[in-house]
């Protein structure tokens, strides 16, 4: 009779060591990671670098403060304006990308050439163009995130087969019925997972911008602590702003792996 | 359930398709040389209201470039196509296609598949889930309604195909090789179901296949074409009583019809 429960969990790990695995070694690595960190900053001529202990000290801080927050509402406006910008404009543009092949054949050059220069250095004309505003840091935002959405919008909407298009014509479709009921539903997939490029994109057009040219919101912040010589609380506020992305980018990963379901298993061929 | 669409249609031979002198040219791009491929040469025949002719040939013959002229996705270079006196320019509410890999929407059920040609249509909701229904359970789906095309055999799917293209009314009915991707014995159940269904709304088909016991247990009439340059061979009429059912297979007359067809697919 234990015959069967061994073969199958021989075949099978039991999932509880899966799930200690899965948390301890993370964990393991932040232990080692906080110990290197201790050992560097108790080694002399590092008093600017506080020691884990006083970062955590810090937390309250910093997060009790209202300034941290009202900075951080300030950069995410821009991050706002500048995401949403770059989705009104990319995402009907790489449809309209994917379903006119002249409107590809003029646009496509100057895609490929955002994609592969680093925007940063659009920044310097940006800043000519608008000056030291939020209108400049919008600006910039959009030029991070606008190719990549709408280079993966283009290219999950140009894997619709050809055959849903064609049915849909046979069936009397007019262009605008096509892309309610047939380009836009297939590509919500690529359109999310492209949403979700275009924010780290934005995110990081966000903080260059912050750091190195107009400090409104996060770099002005991190001005403050540096020039009081703050670094736990500095070290807290890039720790807030890190946990920020790491939850907005973990929803859009959790909506792009709702979208794609519906379609993965049926767009590669035909179950027999 | 066909009197209130029947309104729609006028009197007369709107369900007659004809074409006559039909060519066509494909354009050939190999490395360094542009060729031209002679799809078709001169085609032209006529399908009467009701009756189900069969296209039946090798690859390559041009079989299927006939059935998108008709259904008005492709257009021919000489000669015309027409449905009923129009000529035929695009695709139009008076034919729906049955394709050969169904062609389902993934993100639609069932119901919404099926249902996708009326609401292009814009007809009354009312309407389209009557109708919905009725097609849904006609080819045997009901309990399905709302699985996805994923969660479906392929022959389920092609069901599903027949059912959309059946729920808008047209006066004629394309199908491209529907079974072709089916193993034989659902491609059999299949050709039976079709067989039912027609013989309950006798639409005008046409129907594209390269199987010989399809065309031959299927069709009023088959018309066999040859490849370089397609064009029609034959027009054999079978004569098979109907309504027909997996009997006549056995009989003199569907052999001898099977002989005769071989004999054209096989002379050339």
């Amino acid at each position: 009779m234990t015959r069967p429960a061994r073969i199958r969990s021989w075949g099978a790990r039991p999932t509880w060591l899966d799930a200690v695995a899965r948390v301890a070694l993370p964990l393991a690595v932040l232990v080692v990671l906080v110990a290197v960190w201790q050992s560097y900053a108790a080694r002399a001529g590092n008093f600017l670098m506080p020691k884990p202990g006083r970062f955590v000290s810090s937390i309250p801080d910093v997060v009790g403060s209202g300034e941290a927050w009202r900075s951080i509402a300030t950069s995410d406006l821009s991050l706002l304006f500048g995401y949403g910008l770059a989705i009104a404009v990319g995402v009907p543009l790489g449809l309209a990308m994917a379903r006119n092949r002249l409107l590809d054949r003029v646009m496509g050059p100057y895609l490929d050439i955002a994609i592969v220069v680093p925007m940063a250095v659009m920044m310097p004309v940006v800043l000519m163009a608008l000056g030291l505003t939020r209108r400049a840091q919008v600006a910039v935002i959009v030029l991070f995130a606008l190719p990549f959405i709408v280079v993966a919008t283009r290219d999950g909407a140009r894997t619709l087969r050809a055959e849903w298009t064609e049915m849909a014509r046979v069936f009397g479709a007019g262009e605008a019925q096509l892309w309610r009921r047939v380009l836009l539903p297939g590509s919500v997939a690529a359109i999310v997972s492209g949403l979700r490029l275009g924010f780290a994109q934005a995110l990081t057009g966000l903080v260059t911008v912050e750091l190195t040219l107009i400090a409104l919101g996060i770099g002005k912040q991190m001005i403050v602590y540096q020039s009081h010589f703050q670094s736990a609380r500095l070290f807290v506020f890039v720790a807030m702003l890190m946990l920020q992305s790491v939850v907005i980018l973990g929803g859009l990963r959790l909506l792009e792996r709702r979208f794609s379901r519906g379609l993965a298993t049926s767009r590669g061929g035909r179950a027999a | 359930m066909t009197t209130e669409t029947n309104a729609v249609a006028v009197t007369g031979r709107e369900g007659r398709v004809s074409l006559s002198g039909v060519g066509k040219r494909f354009v050939t791009r190999g490395r360094g040389h542009v060729g031209e491929f002679q799809a078709l040469d001169d085609v032209s025949f006529a399908v009467e209201p009701s009756e189900f002719v069969s296209l039946l040939g090798p690859s390559g013959c041009g079989k299927t470039t006939v059935l998108r002229m008709v259904a008005g996705l492709l257009k021919p270079d000489t000669g015309t196509v027409r449905v009923g006196a129009v000529p035929v320019t695009k695709p139009g509410p008076d034919r729906a296609v049955v394709f050969q890999n169904a062609a389902l929407l993934p993100w639609l059920d069932v119901r919404g598949n099926v249902s996708f040609g009326m609401r292009l249509l814009k007809w009354p909701s009312a309407r389209v889930r009557e109708q919905t229904r009725h097609y849904v359970s006609l080819v045997g789906l009901e309990g399905f309604e709302h699985h996805l095309p994923r969660e479906l055999s392929g022959g389920m799917q092609q069901r599903v195909g027949l059912a959309r293209a059946l729920a808008v009314d047209p006066q004629i009915l394309l199908m491209d090789e529907p079974f072709g991707a089916l193993d034989e014995i659902t491609r059999r159940q299949m050709q039976n179901e079709l067989l039912r269904i027609w013989a309950q709304s006798r639409k005008t088909s046409l129907f594209v296949t390269h199987s010989v016991d399809e065309a031959v247990i299927l069709s009023d009439r088959i018309l066999i074409m040859g490849a370089r340059p397609g064009r029609i061979l034959a027009d054999i009429r079978v004569d098979l009583p109907r309504p027909r059912d997996r009997d006549v297979e056995a009989s003199d007359e569907f052999v001898a019809l099977r002989q005769e067809v071989w004999r054209w697919l096989d002379s050339r």
